[in-house]
């Protein structure tokens, strides 16, 4: 009765292990879609934004590995403001698209200070947010940074 | 003694008349049937047309003589018509996806919102948010960056790759540039640049697609984006595609109304478009395609 006691409780103690630290280092990991959608609902666009066709969120932002799952929106207006929640294949891969994000957001940001087109998102570029969170990357190009930011908070990250 | 009465003087003796008229009436005769046959055997061949000459020996024409080409065979497979340059593309059957494969896009923002939202799969997009075809046409001008982390011009990248389609538009970031003749000329350039670049590619120039004025005016309130100023540059670019001998697309006509102006509910800022309205686009490409070898053909002047 015992030992059967304690496999059970060395089993729960795993599964709530996996389930609160993520595929790496305890960091909990997004859900694409859910953190996606919230930052959608939190109303933190000035743009209207449309979801892109996952295959092509690889060559859009640049990266080396293509994402196990993606989810990027970007303007219609031929602004900067963009989202993009990747799941990559592992956190070193995750770390590698962080990387890339980050890149396209400086090729972003040095595009617009060279041309002008947009120049009210100038500042939207400059305060862009990238996170790796285990083998999850995010990147938010918003208006509202601060609503943003709760709205990351209320997923539990 | 013999006298001279004596001798009979030789008489030379003369054949009868009718005897000697014989020979004449013969070769008469021969002459006569000689044309007779040469009179059947011409009416023959110009009712049968030429008979047909034996081969005729090989011989070596003399040296200073040059080699006379040899005549081409006959023609039994009827031309392809000649494609009209002067004319918008026409609507044809819908083009398979992989069709634009080997095909690359140049243009502005609404370039890269097709490649985003419509579907479409090309082999290349050269794009840059704002870019002009005074930008594209200079390759001083080191706007875009590529794969190598580098800057470059807008035909440096066309050039690292071989297209088998070139797909063009520029012009509603040029609304306001204020002298007509210089963006009929650059883009003119331009297309000669694009058709040296890519000598094997089929060239389109897409038409300008219009825009709702309303609504841009609400949104950022930039008076010069008019569709009166779309008409003119779109009749210049139609003149553009005839000269060039490049496909002209009228995707003005496919994607305005019927009042000639982008519908509200296709636009988000006035400019660019919603998805519904680049898979329109796409689909318009997709149906409006010219055969190269009918576009070759049509070439008065191919490069190569």
């Amino acid at each position: 009765m015992r030992t059967r006691t304690r496999v059970c409780l060395l089993a729960l103690c795993a599964a709530l292990l996996t389930g609160c630290g993520g595929p790496t280092e305890g960091v909990k990991a997004y859900d694409p879609a859910a953190a996606a959608q919230a930052l959608l609902d939190a109303k933190v666009f000035d743009q209207e934004l449309e979801v892109l066709d996952a295959d092509l969120a690889g060559s859009y932002l640049g990266l080396s590995s293509e994402p196990e799952e993606a989810v990027v929106y970007t303007s219609l207006e031929g602004g900067y403001e963009e989202l993009a929640v990747l799941r990559m294949a592992d956190a070193e891969a995750a770390a590698a698209a962080l990387e890339a994000v980050q890149a396209h957001v400086s090729d972003r940001r040095e595009s617009e200070a060279e041309t002008q087109y947009k120049p009210e998102d100038l500042p939207k570029l400059e305060k862009a947010l990238t996170e790796q969170a285990g083998n999850t990357v995010l990147l938010v190009v918003c208006a509202d940074y601060d609503a943003a930011q709760k709205a990351l908070d209320a997923l539990g990250s | 003694m013999p006298t001279g009465l004596d001798q009979k003087p030789e008489i030379k003796q003369h054949p009868p008349k009718g005897r000697r008229l014989w020979p004449v009436l013969l070769l008469c005769c021969g002459l006569a049937a000689a044309l007779c046959l040469w009179a059947v055997a011409s009416a023959r061949q110009s009712v049968a047309g030429p008979v047909p000459a034996p081969p005729p020996a090989p011989e070596t024409p003399p040296a200073s003589e040059p080699p006379r080409p040899t005549a081409p065979p006959e023609e039994t497979v009827s031309a392809a018509p000649l494609y009209d340059f002067s004319q918008p593309a026409p609507e044809g059957g819908e083009a398979e996806e992989d069709y634009f494969s080997d095909a690359v896009f140049l243009g502005d923002s609404r370039t890269d919102g097709l490649r985003l939202y419509s579907g479409i799969r090309p082999g290349g997009v050269i794009y840059h948010n704002g870019l002009m075809v005074f930008e594209a046409a200079d390759r001083e001008n080191k706007c875009i960056k590529g794969a190598d982390g580098q800057k470059h011009a807008v035909l440096e990248l066309l050039e690292q790759n071989t297209y088998g389609k070139v797909y063009v538009m520029f012009g509603v970031n040029e609304l306001g540039y204020g002298d007509d003749q210089a963006f009929y000329d650059t883009y003119g350039q331009f297309l000669d640049q694009i058709r040296q670049l890519q000598p094997d590619a089929v060239l389109y120039l897409q038409a300008i697609i219009p825009v709702n004025e309303e609504v841009a005016k609400k949104y950022d309130g930039r008076a010069y984006v008019t569709n009166a100023k779309i008409t003119e540059y779109n009749t210049l670019l139609r003149q553009l595609a005839e000269e060039k001998q490049v496909v002209y697309l009228d995707l003005a006509s496919a994607l305005a109304g019927e009042d000639g102006v982008l519908p509200a509910e296709g636009t988000t800022d006035g400019v660019h478009f919603r998805r519904e309205w680049y898979q329109k686009w796409y689909a318009y490409l997709r149906t409006h395609t010219v055969d190269a070898q009918t576009y070759w053909g049509s070439l008065s002047d191919p490069v190569s």
